[in-house]
């Protein structure tokens, strides 16, 4: 953790009495977890002409350009792909627990209990690979996709659908939005539609779980898969 | 009212800063290498935007030591989120007004010129 920690400008010497030079960081080379710029993001940052002479066209592409940046940090930051994996496999896991012990009221509440006790193992998991990668998310996107997930599961409940499925499918479709991943988030949402279709069709719970969960984490794994493929 | 492009701000007209300030203000906090990396820029160049930013008071950056390694930690303050917002705002207009103008300039080719 922080031996030291100072405030001062960039150049002015990050060691007392030494210089600081940011190559030498932890981290110097290119850090995985941060998406690099490419053409489809807006491309490379836009010419500046001056203010004065600043034309539609001009400011129409600084906005794309900032758009790009900021669907950058945000999958940074959400990392929809790594979401789709954990929660569709939370989902796979929960219909084949249902599966084995059916006993599914029951089976829910000590699922969510678990889910509860190790949350704070989860928080910091999450601070730690935030540090590791040099990126700590602002609360209010975590937040909209879980009002998301809870707004689905809410609504799945009234329609007499699967909760956990709708809930997952919108936090993952919510998160690869904002990250502008959109073949994850449509995956999410034909995964989520397609089950809870399936299981309106007479498909039993834990089937429908098991698909819907494998098919969020497929998607999830076939984008980092693609991912790494191109790095 | 102003025209939008005399409310531009200058420190941050330039694309690279504006660049850093929508991933400060996008983020709690985010470190040197992930923005290097997240706007492809040179170290130098960098460091160069980042201190014009911190002078003008729109971003904190805090040095830290983690064990015997130094890190870098950019936030956007208070004044350099209202910036940013004030600056989107004056593009979207700039972008608004010309959309408001093109389809009046269809209708009637004179007035446009006229």
């Amino acid at each position: 953790m922080h031996a030291h920690v100072e405030r001062h400008g960039i150049g002015s010497g990050g060691r007392p009495g030494g210089r600081h030079d940011d190559r030498t960081d932890d981290a110097g080379a290119s850090r995985a977890g941060v998406p690099r710029q490419s053409p489809a993001d807006g491309g490379h940052a836009p010419s500046a002409p001056p203010a004065s002479d600043m034309s539609a066209s001009d400011a129409a592409s600084r906005l794309r350009y900032m758009d790009g940046v900021r669907a950058r940090a945000r999958r940074a930051v959400l990392v929809p792909a790594v979401v789709a994996v954990a929660l569709g496999a939370v989902v796979a896991v929960h219909g084949a627990l249902i599966a084995l012990w059916p006993h599914a009221a029951l089976l829910s509440i000590a699922w969510l209990a678990c889910l509860v006790v190790a949350r704070p193992g989860f928080v910091w998991q999450r601070r730690r690979l935030e540090r590791r990668r040099g990126l700590l998310g602002r609360r209010r996107l975590r937040v909209a996709c879980a009002v998301a997930g809870t707004v689905a599961a809410v609504g799945a409940v009234v329609a007499s659908a699967d909760p956990l499925v709708s809930a997952a499918a919108a936090s993952v479709a919510l998160a690869a939005y904002l990250g502008d991943v959109p073949t994850v988030a449509i995956a999410a949402l034909v995964a989520g539609v397609a089950g809870e279709l399936a299981l309106v069709d007479g498909a039993s719970r834990p089937t429908g779980e098991l698909l819907v969960g494998a098919g969020l984490a497929g998607a999830g794994l076939v984008y980092l898969a693609a991912q790494r493929g191109a790095a | 009212m102003s025209h939008p492009t005399r409310r531009l701000d200058p420190v941050i007209h330039q694309p690279t800063r504006l660049g850093i300030l929508t991933a400060a203000a996008e983020t709690k906090r985010i470190d040197f290498v992930s923005l290097r990396d997240l706007l492809d820029v040179t170290d130098g160049n960098l460091s160069r935007h980042l201190t014009t930013l911190e002078n003008a008071g729109y971003i904190e950056i805090e040095k830290a030591f983690e064990g015997r390694r130094p890190r870098t930690w950019i936030a956007a303050t208070p004044a350099g989120r209202k910036a940013l917002a004030a600056e989107i705002a004056a593009l979207r207009e700039i972008v608004g007004d010309a959309d408001g103008r093109a389809p009046a300039a269809k209708r009637s080719p004179r007035a446009a010129t006229g």
